[in-house]
């Protein structure tokens, strides 16, 4: 795989980023007067039907024409510009973020740093916004976005739902390596749930207000009558199918996740024997973990037959709970009240 | 000053900053004293207070345990592994239990695996555990797997699939054409594992058109397809793939991925729409293929060649045949 991704990255890195939007046509701050005075601090008009209109934006990210190297390159930044993956950035290689799509290296070193922040390095919070949308929660890795607002985004022209999710298929892959998408025709939405958390952060920011119309439609000079994409995060999938396949998955994780404490604790017992763990940080979970269960390594013998065995002992543990039962004191400890 | 910050986020810085005003933690939503500092070239700051930092044995920067720098949710699931029973860092959902947790000293008061891993005695015998789950998970392992079961519903019997399967290669073989038919795919193989073992066959990962859809997976019909960007690419790909014979003589090509066997057949007239939209149809789909898959692996002494050869030449009245020959299935799915 090493040479493949040199192959695919060469391209951008040899030239230097292009500037996608020049500062002159950039829009106003000021948001299109919908109230009658306006907030200086939250950057809203106030006072009238401020409802929030849904728009398709006039820029796009086009990967193949707009990626390259920047400042941020040299500087050995980690994160990625926002104003990039929107398509608007005017400031090309003078930009101090990094102007490409996510790669495996990019995940590699940003993994390495932890969740409290998305790949554009803003903070995330403890739970995710009531509408699934914005940055996101710092609780739990996910993976997948909801698509909504489908048909807006294709101008309510009535496509064949094969159509469609090729089209999904199409913009979504070019922003990280895939790992399964669902269109779901009844509710015309989609789920596309990609290999690395970073991938959906980015393409979620690429693709929100994004039209689904292409520039061979005879629609495409009317795309900004219609609305975007409405690209948020998704909840768990309810099918036991998906979530039998996510204990999996969860499994074979806390598994390598035991495999390296015990490596560390002998490292630190034994430092002369072993200095390469002294990065002191956790496993990858997406890139390396995975490719390692891949490839010939520690992990190799740990197969789902392992993995079913381990299951096996957590029920047989289950049986002599009395001994290993630690004291985990419930959130309230009495009743709130005498009718309890 | 009290703090928890791990030594990685720290990593040898000693001077910390206080913030003048402070902020809100991000857990509990008090307000608490925020530290600065410069590591690695990065200004670090603190997101949660130190209280719930306590609480719940992280730093309070990367929020990982501060004994095995991982994610809560992680150490409570390695934990709950070990010990068999459940450990979770239950969190707060509404604001009045933000604020009956927030007071509640974190010295004494531990959440989930807290308890645990800020204790170095009952850590060290955690440890000990581990090795021991380890030790039995991996002695010998013979690596014989069951069978995976096919996931079979009722109710997709009876939908009617022939549109589909008009237009799908099944009495295709492995030849060489722009783009080729995948099935026998395990729902649990993610598309990129097949887009890379894809491209170490033909030993490069540009082979996709960049103007068009070049994979298509449809996880719930276990079948899929792909179209190479130029027709070398493609016979390096009926090149770099094992071949095998069918009972009917058809050459069918096999790609090795994980624990599973793709089957291979060209597909000229590659065509999304063939995969089927809904679920239902979906799922006949997968049922239909799973037993070309069977039938495809049985030996010729088997069964009936008579039979097989009729059931290629008109997949439609493989429905038919469904339940008469239910209990014939080759153990040996992954060969």
């Amino acid at each position: 795989m090493a040479q493949d991704s040199i192959e695919n990255v060469e391209y951008w890195k040899k030239r230097p980023a292009p500037i996608q939007v020049s500062e002159k046509d950039l829009p106003s701050s000021i948001p299109p007067q919908t109230g009658l005075t306006f907030n200086l601090w939250y950057n809203k008009w106030s006072q009238g039907n401020s409802g929030q209109s849904r728009f398709v934006s006039p820029y796009r990210l086009d990967v193949r024409a707009h990626e390259g190297r920047t400042r941020g390159d040299k500087a050995k930044q980690l994160l990625f510009c926002l104003y990039f993956s929107k398509g608007m950035c005017c400031l090309g290689r003078k930009c101090e973020y990094l102007h490409h799509v996510p790669t495996a290296d990019d995940i590699a070193k940003l993994s390495l740093q932890s969740d409290v922040m998305d790949c554009f390095g803003r903070e995330k919070h403890a739970n995710y916004r009531e509408d699934m949308g914005g940055v996101g929660t710092f609780r739990k890795k996910n993976r997948t976005v909801y698509v909504g607002g489908i048909t807006g985004a294709l101008n309510n022209v009535p496509f064949k739902s094969s159509q469609i999710e090729n089209r999904i298929r199409f913009t979504f892959a070019k922003l990280g390596p895939l790992e399964r998408i669902r269109y779901v025709e009844t509710k015309n939405c989609a789920f596309v749930k990609y290999k690395h958390q970073t991938s959906a952060e980015f393409s979620k920011e690429a693709m929100s207000n994004q039209t689904l119309l292409i520039p061979s439609d005879k629609e495409w000079s009317d795309r900004s009558d219609g609305t975007g994409l409405l690209v948020k995060w998704a909840n768990d999938d309810p099918n036991p199918e998906a979530q039998r396949r996510e204990k999996e998955q969860q499994d074979q994780e806390s598994l390598n996740v035991m495999l390296e404490l015990i490596r560390k604790n002998d490292a630190k017992e034994q430092p002369s024997l072993e200095n390469t763990s002294s990065s002191g940080k956790r496993l990858l979970e997406g890139a390396e973990s995975e490719d390692r269960s891949l490839q010939s390594s520690i992990f190799s013998g740990l197969s789902s037959f392992n993995l079913r065995k381990l299951k096996k002992l957590k029920v047989d543990k289950a049986d002599d709970v009395q001994l290993k039962e630690i004291p985990t004191a419930g959130l309230v400890e009495y009743p709130s009240s005498d009718d309890d | 000053m009290d703090f928890a910050i791990c030594e990685s986020c720290l990593s040898g810085q000693t001077r910390l900053t206080r913030a003048p005003n402070g902020a809100e933690c991000k857990i509990c939503t008090l307000p608490f004293t925020v530290y600065h500092f410069k590591a690695s070239s990065k200004i670090n700051r603190t997101l949660i207070c130190h209280n719930c930092s306590k609480q719940r044995n992280i730093c309070q920067c990367c929020m990982l345990d501060l004994q095995w720098q991982i994610p809560v949710e992680l150490r409570d699931r390695v934990l709950s592994a070990v010990q068999g029973s459940q450990v979770t860092t239950q969190e707060a959902q509404n604001e009045m239990m933000k604020r009956f947790i927030a007071l509640k000293n974190g010295d004494s008061y531990k959440l989930g695996g807290a308890s645990i891993t800020s204790d170095a005695a009952s850590t060290a015998q955690i440890l000990e555990r581990i090795r021991g789950t380890l030790a039995q998970i991996e002695l010998p392992g013979d690596k014989s797997k069951a069978a995976k079961p096919i996931v079979a519903p009722n109710s997709a019997s009876e939908v009617d699939i022939s549109h589909l399967i008009k237009k799908l290669p099944l009495k295709n073989s492995l030849e060489t054409a722009q783009s080729f038919f995948l099935y026998n795919i395990d729902s649990s193989i993610p598309e990129w594992a097949i887009v890379e073992a894809v491209s170490e066959v033909v030993e490069t990962s540009s082979w996709q058109d960049p103007v068009s859809t070049s994979v298509v997976i449809n996880h719930m019909a276990r079948c899929g397809g792909i179209r190479f960007k130029t027709s070398e690419l493609a016979s390096k790909f009926v090149n770099g793939i094992e071949a095998f014979q069918t009972p009917a003589n058809v050459t069918k090509g096999k790609l090795a991925l994980q624990n599973s066997k793709i089957h291979v057949v060209a597909w000229p007239h590659f065509h999304r729409a063939a995969m089927g939209n809904k679920n239902s149809e979906c799922l006949k789909l997968a049922q239909v293929l799973e037993k070309l898959v069977q039938k495809d692996l049985t030996t010729a002494g088997e069964s009936g060649s008579k039979a097989r050869q009729s059931k290629v030449a008109k997949p439609n009245k493989k429905r038919a045949s469904v339940k008469t020959k239910k209990n014939r299935r080759a153990i040996d799915i992954e060969l």
